[in-house]
């Protein structure tokens, strides 16, 4: 759209900001200052043909939240129960999704027919289990095993702007036995488990 | 140095639990009475000591008699896996 020389000389700046914006063939007009951090966008049902808009937030980080937590959890129940790790995110809109980073440090298992999982939790539900059965820890000799650690990445669309908490559950592997346990410390080396959660803009 | 979850495996084979650090009061025993009270589970950690170090002992000991039995050396049998 272009406009011509004439009309836009003959129009004088009303505020500061304001800008003049070709309405038609030799037509100009003038867009008042737009709102703090908008940015200028072509709209053809505008009058002048374009506004002030918030930008997209499309795949941008809009926020990101860290927890990391280092002392040892376990259990000898098959039943889950937390490891103690667990974050919390307000996202700003409906449709914005979470990315989920988690990194279990510090899992050993004792028994000699014991096996670990672990699944990811968004409040009550789990959306995603990570390990089961014996896929960190197996059930052969020696009794002992331990793993540097687990994790996963994991794109969640929880669909609330209300707080939302993640957290990783443990358990020993159905039909086995034995303890599992995270975040294990040996003296004063301390194993820590993190979380990280990523609003996306959609 | 014996832990907390090292404690309820020596004292409540049993017995379901979960436990965070060396806190008594992180115990969940998923619905059941405690298997064990709070001054069991606290003068107990001497005793995992103990219990850990015979364990530990006695995988040392099985492991020698099977590379006695076996005529070779430990640095061997870790050729022989690698």
């Amino acid at each position: 759209m272009a406009v011509s020389k004439a009309s836009a000389n003959a129009i004088t700046p009303a505020a500061k900001g304001a800008i003049a914006v070709g309405s038609g063939t030799n037509a100009a007009g003038v867009l008042a200052a737009g709102t703090n951090n908008y940015v200028l966008t072509a709209d053809s049902a505008e009058t002048l043909g374009v506004k002030w808009a918030a930008p997209a937030a499309g795949g941008k980080v809009l926020q990101v939240v860290n927890v990391t937590y280092g002392t040892e959890t376990a259990t000898n129940s098959n039943t889950y129960s937390d490891i103690g790790l667990s974050a919390s995110i307000t996202p700003s809109s409906t449709s914005n999704k979470v990315l989920v980073i988690v990194d279990v440090a510090g899992i050993i298992k004792l028994g000699n027919n014991s096996g670990q999982k672990l699944r990811l939790v968004r409040g009550s539900t789990t959306i995603l289990e990570f390990s089961a059965g014996n896929g960190i820890t197996d059930n052969a000799t020696p009794t002992n095993i331990n793993v540097a650690g687990a994790g996963c990445n994991y794109l969640d669309s929880p669909a609330t702007t209300s707080s939302t908490t993640y957290k990783v559950q443990q358990g020993v592997s159905d039909g086995l036995n034995g303890t599992v346990r995270c975040q294990h410390a040996v003296g004063s080396l301390v194993s820590n488990s993190s979380i990280t959660l990523l609003e996306i803009g959609a | 140095m014996a832990t907390g979850a090292d404690v309820l495996t020596l004292l409540c084979p049993n017995s379901e639990w979960t436990i965070t650090g060396n806190n008594y009061d992180s115990i969940d025993w998923f619905g059941k009475s405690p298997a064990i009270t709070r001054e069991q589970f606290e003068t107990s950690f001497e005793k995992t000591d103990a219990w850990l170090a015979e364990k530990k002992a006695n995988i040392a000991a099985t492991k020698q008699a099977l590379l006695d039995k076996l005529g070779i050396t430990e640095e061997e049998a870790k050729l022989l896996l690698s």
